[in-house]
């Protein structure tokens, strides 16, 4: 038998709302990702072929998973449209699919197995196609005579006592009612990351806290968890990895998700925190707190991020030397030069924060506006917004404040403003497909040895480029 | 990179041997308008594709949109995950049809010529 796993983007939706950053299959249940969860029960049943569907951009879960050897299963990865329908999933993974049952989980959901429960007699004695179904998830089972090209799964009948129920995780609520659930009453039914010294107690890798911290279970701590003196924690609490909770905290009915800094003296009492957010799990209302003394994230591979930051600010610091003078010379001369100096509100992180940035822009180009930009001296006064650590030498295009702009920004992954961008560095003139294409691709790729490269084959494109190229180039940057 | 050619009644089925990047993106680009005096539903084979960067997506984009343009669309099949890699990251997954082979895509592009 194989596994097909597939959910729709609008099933997850609610997750970017919450969990940003998030990519679904891999949202931590008791600090363990989803497909884990999957997994584990593909291998507990004897599935050793599992095919995720994946429909959303990043390629942290294929890094993290592999090809499943660790798991001792066969995991492949497949890519869907948005609206892609069952069947034409099956079309699509058709080799796949084919010469075999197939167990599909479709949707958003969590699956109730044990396990300690060896055989699960609805995989094995089921004679014809069926269907578990709740709300807008299911879990069909096709048998390998089944042409799966043609099926209608609205006919397939439903499992009569399958003695196995999965719960749909379609919304806030739902996440943190079955994380409570499954800490209070089913830790027993998982395997479950951390060693437990005692029933109802989970401790991860390199968690540090003293006698005077009052614990009740049941309770789970993750790997690199700090606790200091005088705190309270549990029970009912999911603390995830990397957190640290200062001095006389409270923390009851809750869940910290990994990554996260809890201030000193605060009680935190039925409540989900993700990185700056604070979540009401029962009415779905969050606050971002702006202090980073109460709560705040903790960033990963801050060392690389610092050093990287410290190049490109050495390198605007040494452009801003030597481009001092020509910069004094074209602005006693501007008006020759036909340029015009202007400021505009731009976009310096995902979260919408802005500041006005310089930008420079010719009214009739003649030979001296047209050298001002080939040397890239329009640059010039962002170079000083790289020293303040506002923006990156080499980044994401800026994006002047827009609501098409604000839209555009939601569907990056990440966003480090740059005053040269990937699309600069490509000679031949980019479509808008092909520069919202780049600034993904650098989203996932960027380093400094790219940084580098986009940066010097920037200036050399700059300096031969027509000067339409020069023009579109500017014109992303001004007519946002 | 080699392109191959061959036609399976009314589709183009275009097979890209080696690495799509910079250097070859312009070929792709020249090869496909030829192949599009000739049909307008095509299969890009990947079996044997290596690498791909954001021009020679840009190069495949290209395509699909040139073969839209006038009713026919592009289909990709046997994406190996190292490119497939680029087409989870660049969102590319959203414009195109991805199948696990070439037979499966036929099928599907049957259904649409039909």
């Amino acid at each position: 038998m194989k596994c097909l796993i597939y959910c729709l983007p609008e099933q997850t939706k609610w997750l970017k709302e919450y969990f940003s950053d998030v990519q679904p299959y891999f949202l931590r249940i008791l600090n363990k990702p989803l497909l884990e969860y999957y997994i584990d029960f593909c291998t507990l049943v004897g599935i050793s072929e599992t095919r995720v569907i994946i429909n959303h951009s990043n390629t942290d879960l294929e890094s993290y998973f592999g090809d499943g050897t660790q798991w001792g299963i066969n995991l492949s990865y497949g890519l869907a449209k948005p609206d892609d329908s069952l069947n034409k999933i099956f079309l699509k993974n058709s080799s796949f699919c084919k010469d075999s049952d197939l167990l599909i989980i479709f949707g958003y959901n969590f699956l109730h197995y044990q396990k300690d429960k060896k055989t699960y007699p609805f995989l094995s004695k089921f004679n014809s196609d069926r269907k578990i179904t709740k709300e807008d998830s299911a879990i069909y089972f096709l048998k390998k005579e089944t042409n799966k090209f043609k099926i209608d799964l609205d006919e397939i009948p439903e499992f009569n006592k399958p003695g196995f129920f999965f719960t749909p995780i379609n919304n806030i609520q739902a996440y943190y009612a079955l994380s409570i659930n499954l800490i209070r009453d089913h830790q027993k039914d998982f395997v479950l990351p951390g060693y437990s010294n005692e029933n109802g107690v989970f401790l991860g890798k390199n968690v540090v806290y003293p006698k005077s911290v009052e614990t009740e279970k049941p309770l789970m701590l993750g790997d690199n968890v700090q606790i200091k003196s005088g705190c309270k924690i549990g029970p009912d609490t999911i603390i995830g990895n990397n957190v640290i909770v200062d001095f006389s905290t409270t923390i009851i009915k809750s869940i910290i998700y990994d990554l996260c800094y809890i201030g000193s003296d605060l009680e935190i009492i039925d409540k989900i925190i993700h990185k700056r957010k604070v979540i009401d799990p029962f009415t779905g209302e969050f606050t971002q707190i702006v202090d980073d003394f109460l709560v705040s994230d903790i960033q990963k591979n801050i060392m690389t991020k610092s050093f990287r930051q410290f190049v490109h600010s050495a390198i605007a610091l040494f452009l801003m030397i030597i481009g001092a003078i020509p910069y004094l010379f074209f602005l006693g001369i501007r008006g020759l030069g036909h340029l015009r100096r202007s400021r505009r509100l731009c976009y310096l992180t995902l979260n919408g924060d802005s500041k006005k940035l310089y930008y420079w822009r010719v009214i009739t180009p003649n030979f001296l506006s047209t050298l001002f930009f080939r040397l890239s001296l329009n640059k010039y006064p962002l170079y000083k917004n790289v020293l303040k650590k506002d923006i990156f030498l080499v980044g994401n295009r800026i994006l002047p404040q827009s609501s098409g702009a604000l839209m555009h920004l939601n569907k990056l992954p990440s966003y480090q403003p740059g005053a040269f961008d990937y699309s600069a560095m490509v000679s031949s003139k980019p479509s808008e497909f092909e520069i919202d294409i780049n600034e993904l691709y650098y989203c996932n790729n960027y380093s400094l040895k790219l940084d580098l490269k986009i940066f010097f084959r920037a200036l050399f494109n700059r300096f031969f480029s027509v000067w339409s190229r020069i023009v579109e180039d500017e014109s992303r940057f001004i007519e946002e | 990179m080699t392109i191959e050619f061959k036609k399976d009644g009314k589709t183009g089925i275009i097979k890209i041997i080696g690495r799509l990047d910079a250097a070859n993106a312009r070929e792709l680009k020249e090869k496909f308008q030829s192949y599009l005096e000739e049909v307008i539903f095509f299969i890009m084979d990947f079996s044997e594709l290596e690498f791909i960067d954001s021009t020679g997506l840009g190069a495949i984009i290209s395509s699909l949109k040139h073969s839209s343009e006038l009713n026919g669309d592009v289909y990709i099949a046997n994406l190996q995950p190292k490119p497939r890699m680029v087409f989870n990251i660049t969102r590319a997954y959203k414009v195109f049809e991805v199948f696990d082979d070439v037979e499966a895509a036929l099928i599907a592009i049957k259904e649409i010529q039909n």
